[in-house]
C-alpha cells in the first residue's frame, strides 16, 4: 500500500493517527459502545476521514470484533464510504496481493456482523471470491529467510483478528520462533510499529503456545512508544487479543 | 555450510593474515620503555595477535603458507615479551593484575613455557585474595579459563560466574547492546575455550543462542558492525550444534580491504595501513580467528552432542 508512506505529518496521517487514538480508546475502554461514524465524523471537517479509515482498514472495526457488539448501520456505511473514495487498484494484470489481503480481512469480518459486502465498489475483487482460509504467504517464507518473512507479515496485521482463520494465521503459528526474533530484531532497529505488529501475532495464539517475552515486550513497547498513536493501536489490540478467549 | 561459503571463509582469513604479517612491526612493543610502563593497549594488542595464531596452529586448517606466517607472528609475539620474561616483570610488579597470566596462556598452550611465571602465577592462585577480585563475571571467567589453560589449580566455580554474566542471565533479547554483546561473546569464548570444548556452554544458553543469535548476526550485520559481527560468528561456532552463517561472510568478503584488512565498520580507515592499524587491527585479527574456526566446524563437524538425562 502506498497510501502513509510521507514521512512529513500530513493532515492525512494526522487523521489516521487521531482515529488510531480513538479506536485504542475503545479497546481499553471496552465497556462502552465505539461511536466509529462519530468519531470519522469528528475528522472529516477537512476531508481526511474516509482516508484514516482506509488506512487502519478492518482495525477500525476491531472494537467490535473484539466486544461482541454490532457495528450500527452508520459505522458500516463509513467504512463503505471509505473503500469508494479509497479503491483497491485495478486487479489487473494480478490483484495487489496486500489490497486483496486486506480486503479479504475487511469483508470477512463483515459478514460476521451479517453485512454482505460482495457489491461495495472499492473493494478488492478477489477478497469477495477468496477461499474460506484466505491468502498465504508460504510462497514468501519458502523462498526467503526469516527477516523478510516478519517483514511480510508485519503488512498483514489486518489478518490478525480473533476468527480469521487464515492460511497466514496457521503459518504464525508453526513459526512462532521466527516470528519472536522478528519482534527482537524489530525492537533492535527500534522499528517499533514493525515490534507491535509482530507482537500481535503472538498475541493471537497465545492461548495455543504462550511467549512468556510476549508481556514484557508489549510493555517496553508501550513505554517507548507513548507518543506514536499507529504503535499504541497495535498494542492495544494486542493486549486485548490475549485478554480475549478464542 | 557450502563448500562455497567454506572457500570465502578460508580466503578471507588467509588474507586477513597476510595483512597482520604485512603490519608485524605496530604490534611491537616499546623496546626502551619498562614492563610496567608499556601502554595497555599495546600489550593487548599483541595479546590478541598471539590468542589468533595459537587458534591457528591449534586447529591446523590453514595452508602452508598461512600456517608459516602465523608461527612467525607467534614467534615474534613471544619475542616482544622477551620469551616471557616481560610478563613475568609485570606479574612481580603488579601481583594483583590478571593480564600476565591470561596473555601467558596463549603462549602455554602451544608450548612456550616459562618456569618463573608459572611458579608466581600458582602461588597468586592460591591466596584468599584471588577469589574476591573486584572484575565483572566474564572476566573472572577469562581467568579461570587461562589459568587452565596453563595447568594452574583454580578456585572459582565457573556454573556460578556464568549464572552473573548478561548470557547467564539469559535476558530479554532486545535489551542486547553492544557492550553487553562483547560481554557474551567473551563469556561463550570463555566457557568453551574458543570453541575447542563446546559442552562447556550450559545446554540452557546453547538453547538461548540458537533461538537469538541468528537475531544479534542480523542486526550487527546490517548495522554492518563488522567487528562485533565477526566475533559473534564465533560464537556460532562455539555451539555443540554450530550456527554457520553463510550469507554474512559474503558481507564481511566484501567489507574486506584489498590489502586484506577487515575493517571495524565502525570508524572510515586510513588508507595506509600502519594509520589504519589502531582501529582495525582487531576486527582483522577476530576475522582470523572466526575464519580458522569456522573453516575447521565445518569440515570436521564434532559428533552430535547428547543431552545428559533429566
Amino acid at each position: 500500500m502506498s497510501m502513509s508512506t510521507s514521512a512529513s505529518p500530513t493532515r492525512f496521517e494526522a487523521a489516521t493517527r487521531a482515529l488510531a487514538a480513538d479506536v485504542t480508546r475503545a479497546l481499553r475502554d471496552h465497556e462502552h459502545p465505539f461511536p466509529l461514524e462519530r468519531r470519522v465524523a469528528a475528522l472529516d471537517e477537512q476531508g481526511s476521514g474516509p482516508g484514516a479509515v482506509r488506512v487502519l482498514g478492518t482495525d477500525v472495526l476491531a472494537p467490535f470484533v473484539l466486544s461482541g457488539r454490532l457495528p450500527d448501520p452508520g459505522d458500516v456505511a463509513v467504512v463503505r464510504a471509505a473503500v469508494r473514495a479509497f479503491p483497491a487498484p485495478p486487479a489487473t494484470p494480478a490483484p495487489d496481493p496486500l489490497w486483496a489481503a486486506r480486503d479479504w480481512a475487511l469483508y470477512r469480518v463483515l459478514r460476521r456482523f451479517g453485512v454482505d459486502a460482495s457489491e461495495w465498489e472499492g473493494l478488492c475483487l478477489t477478497a469477495v471470491g477468496g477461499s474460506d482460509t484466505g491468502p498465504g504467504l508460504s510462497e514468501v517464507a519458502k523462498s526467503q529467510r526469516w527477516p523478510a518473512w516478519c517483514a511480510s507479515l508485519a503488512q498483514l496485521t489486518a489478518l490478525a483478528l480473533p476468527g480469521l482463520d487464515s492460511a497466514v494465521r496457521a503459518e504464525t503459528l508453526a513459526a512462532r520462533v521466527d516470528l519472536t526474533r522478528g519482534l527482537a530484531r524489530s525492537m533492535l532497529r527500534r522499528d517499533h510499529l514493525t515490534a507491535a505488529r509482530l507482537a500481535r501475532w503472538l498475541a493471537l495464539d497465545t492461548h495455543a503456545a504462550a511467549e512468556p517475552l510476549l508481556d514484557p515486550a508489549l510493555k517496553h513497547l508501550e513505554l517507548l512508544s507513548a507518543d506514536q498513536p499507529r504503535v499504541l493501536l497495535e498494542l492495544a489490540l494486542a493486549r486485548r487479543i490475549t485478554e480475549t478467549e478464542h | 555450510m557450502e563448500t562455497v561459503a567454506i572457500g570465502l571463509a578460508h580466503r578471507v582469513g588467509d588474507r586477513a593474515l597476510d595483512w597482520l604479517g604485512a603490519v608485524r612491526s605496530c604490534f611491537a612493543l616499546p623496546s626502551e620503555t619498562p614492563a610496567h610502563e608499556i601502554d595497555g593497549d599495546a600489550l593487548k594488542s599483541l595479546s590478541e595477535l598471539a590468542l589468533a595464531m595459537w587458534i591457528v596452529r591449534r586447529e591446523a586448517v590453514s595452508g602452508p603458507r598461512t600456517a608459516a606466517t602465523a608461527e612467525a607472528l607467534l614467534e615474534f609475539a613471544w619475542r616482544e615479551l622477551h620469551n616471557g620474561d616481560l610478563l613475568h616483570q609485570l606479574q612481580q610488579h603488579t601481583p594483583a593484575a590478571t593480564h600476565p597470566l591470561e596473555i601467558y596462556s596463549f603462549f602455554a598452550a602451544t608450548g612456550y613455557r616459562h618456569p618463573a611465571l608459572e611458579e608466581l602465577t600458582t602461588h597468586l592462585a592460591g591466596l584468599r585474595a584471588s577469589r574476591v577480585p573486584e572484575q565483572v563475571p566474564n572476566r573472572r571467567l577469562a581467568v579461570l579459563a587461562a589459568a587452565r589453560r596453563i595447568g594452574i589449580p583454580i578456585h572459582d566455580d565457573p556454573a556460578t560466574l556464568t549464572a552473573l554474566t548478561w548470557l547467564g542471565g539469559t535476558p530479554e533479547p532486545w535489551m542486547l547492546d553492544a557492550n553487553n554483546a562483547y560481554g557474551l561473546t567473551h563469556t561463550v569464548f570463555h566457557l568453551t575455550d574458543w570453541g575447542a570444548t563446546p559442552e562447556g556452554l550450559p545446554w540452557e544458553l546453547e538453547d538461548y543462542l540458537h533461538h537469538w543469535l541468528p537475531v544479534w548476526v542480523e542486526t550487527f550485520d546490517e548495522a554492518g558492525f563488522w567487528d562485533l559481527l565477526a566475533e559473534l560468528l564465533i560464537v556460532g561456532v562455539c555451539l555443540r550444534r554450530p550456527h554457520f552463517y553463510p550469507h554474512v561472510w559474503e558481507h564481511i568478503a566484501q567489507a574486506q580491504r584489498d590489502d586484506g584488512m577487515v575493517p571495524n565498520g565502525v570508524t572510515r580507515p586510513h588508507e595506509e595501513p600502519e594509520r589504519a592499524f589502531r582501529n582495525h587491527h582487531h576486527p582483522t585479527v577476530v576475522a582470523v580467528v572466526a575464519t580458522t574456526l569456522t573453516v575447521s566446524r565445518a569440515l570436521s563437524p564434532l559428533a552430535p552432542a547428547q543431552r545428559e538425562p533429566g
